[in-house]
Order: C-alpha cells, then structure tokens, then sequence
C-alpha cells in the first residue's frame, strides 16, 4: 500500500498550523516542490482551486513531458 | 460541490507516491514536428527520487573476472582479472539524472573501478548509435573498503525514449545502460548496488496553444499544454480550457482517474 509521510514538527505555512485537518499532507505536497504556497507564506488551504491551478498541481506531481 | 485546496491535496498525495506513473501516462509514438525536440524543461522541488538497481540486475560482458553472489545481494570477484558487467537503466521519460553512484568495496589499494554511463539508440537502415554520457572512476591508491564510485556528471542526463542520437535523420527507440568495469587484484573485489538520483520534470512550453483560452503567455499555459498532451484533458468545450473555473469534486474524480490509469484489481 502507499503510504503518506509523517506529519513534520515545524508548519511551513503561516495559515497551515500543524493541528490542521490536512497539515500531514500539505506538508508532503510542499516537500515535493509541487506546491510553493499562494503567496505571502500562506497556503490558502480553505481556496478553491481553479482548473488552471490544478493544472499546475497535477503536471508537477506527475512530471509531465512531451513525449520524448 | 466544489474542491477547496485542502480536498485536492488530498488527492494529490497518491500522485507523489508513484514514482513511474508518467511511464505508462506516456504513450512512446513518434513525437510530431510542433512539440519541442529539446530542452528539459526545470526540474522542482528538493524530493529526489531514488532508482536503486541490484547488484544482481547487472549482466557480465566478456571478462576474466569469474564472479559469484553473497548472500547479502554484493557480487564478487573469485579471481584477479579485468571484468565488465552492465545493467539497463529504466526510468520515466523526461526524468532528469543527477547522480549515479555504485556501491563498491575495494579491498585492495590497486584494485580499479569505472564507470561509463551511455545512451543507445536502436538500430536502423544506417545503424544504431551509443553515446557516453559521462564516467566515474575509483583507482589506485583509493582507501580500501566500502564506498562509492559515482559518474561525473557534466549535466544533468534529460531522459528520452525516441530520438535521432546519431544524427542520420532517422530517430530511433532509446534505452540507457551502466557499465562497471573492473580492474582486481584480489578475489574479494565486491560491487553494486547503483543508485541513481532523478527529479521530475515538465515540459518545456511549446510555441503554439491548443486552447483558445489559454494563450502562450498565461500562468499555467505550459502545466495546461503538458496535461493535453498527456491526454488528461480534452478541455471544457469549444477548444477551451476554462482556466479560472473551479474544480468540482466530478472533474477531480476523472482528472485523477486519467491521470493514474485507475483500474478496478484485475
């Protein structure tokens, strides 16, 4: 089965404390360089994403190339 | 119900945890004359991934070095002689190679050991092509016991599946291999495992937008463009994205379920 990291000690955005629903995962999502945050050290965590946004999010995440 | 960020993070986690899913997201066609032939493209984030290749997967070339396997997975040299022996390296198209280390143990201070490191474009009408993409090399003198061998890299090594290596027109299929070469002095010479270090990368934008409105110069124009090639998106309609509409909960379920090849267990 896959598995999710453990949630660090330290939070890595200002809006995203480490008691927060999904602070496990937003911090393995920062981790990884797929997500930089929306600006200003915050996360947004409560924003809805466009489908621009999760176009960004999703090519990141699965390192999307032409076919080369 | 729409998506916030938090939900789609979430999701995203599945995606950070399978390290090959662009090579079956990928389809291995010839690349058509509008997407761009070079270029990697930035790589992200501090994550590296790790292809960690057993001693075992390395084949031998012709050699007077005889070999054996420990039980603790090193092969080992039985007699004093030069060997080769070369493993295939299998990584997702547009991976981009850092580091190549091989584990070695070099029990003997003139024991020798090299790295070549090579692209190989299958053979056509007018022959194949091999390209050596850099090399490593422990030798004389080398502190003896266990430590690693690793390949100077001079730039990272952007991984392609078709291409023209040889320059002869005539693009053909590419595969990657890792050769050790051994010099040794003493039966007790011990190799393997290589480990590889890669990041993910994105396609470099191309020149022309396959949505009306997504033009070359919007934000995630280049994000866009690779999950159309990929097949993930057809759009929203009328050869449009919608880039500033939200996501709902639906169209997350089928960006997803494209994107992982989901499949019922069969």
């Amino acid at each position: 089965m896959r598995t999710v990291s453990a949630a660090p000690a330290v939070a890595t955005f200002g809006d995203v404390p480490t008691n927060f629903l999904y602070f496990r995962a937003i911090e393995a999502l920062a981790a990884s360089g797929i997500t930089g945050g929306c600006g200003n050290g915050n996360f947004c965590p409560n924003q809805y994403v466009t489908r621009g946004e999760m176009s960004a999010f999703l090519a990141r995440a699965l390192g999307l190339h032409w076919p080369l | 119900m729409r998506l916030s960020r938090r939900n789609l993070t979430s999701l995203m986690i599945v995606c950070l945890l399978r390290p090959g899913a662009l090579l079956f997201a990928q389809d291995h066609s010839p690349p058509s004359q509008s997407i761009p032939q070079s270029g990697g493209g930035e790589s992200f984030g501090p994550g590296a991934n790790f292809l960690v290749i057993p001693p075992t997967d390395f084949h031998p070339k012709a050699s007077t070095v005889t070999y054996s396997i420990n039980l603790d997975g090193y092969l080992y040299a039985t007699n004093s002689g030069a060997g080769g022996f070369i493993a295939g390296v299998q990584l997702p198209a547009g991976a981009s190679v850092v580091n190549i280390c091989v584990s070695t143990d070099d029990e003997d201070p003139d024991d020798e050991v090299a790295l070549q490191w090579r692209a190989h474009e299958a053979k056509d009408a007018g022959g194949g092509a091999t390209v050596l993409l850099g090399t490593g090399f422990s030798g004389i003198g080398a502190t003896p016991g266990f430590g690693s061998t690793c390949v100077n890299l001079s730039s990272p090594t952007l991984i392609r599946k078709y291409g023209d290596l040889d320059g002869d027109g005539k693009p053909g299929y590419i595969w990657y291999d890792l050769e050790i070469d051994l010099e040794t002095n003493t039966p007790s010479l011990q190799w393997g495992p290589a480990v590889i270090t890669w990041l993910r990368t994105v396609s470099p934008a191309p020149a022309s937008a396959t949505f009306g409105d997504v033009a070359t110069n919007f934000i995630y124009f280049r994000a866009i463009e690779a999950l159309a090639a990929s097949g993930i998106t057809g759009g929203c309609g009328s050869g449009n994205f919608c880039p500033n509409q939200t996501v709902t909960r639906g169209e997350m379920a089928a960006f997803f379920a494209r994107a992982l090849g989901l499949h019922w267990p069969y």
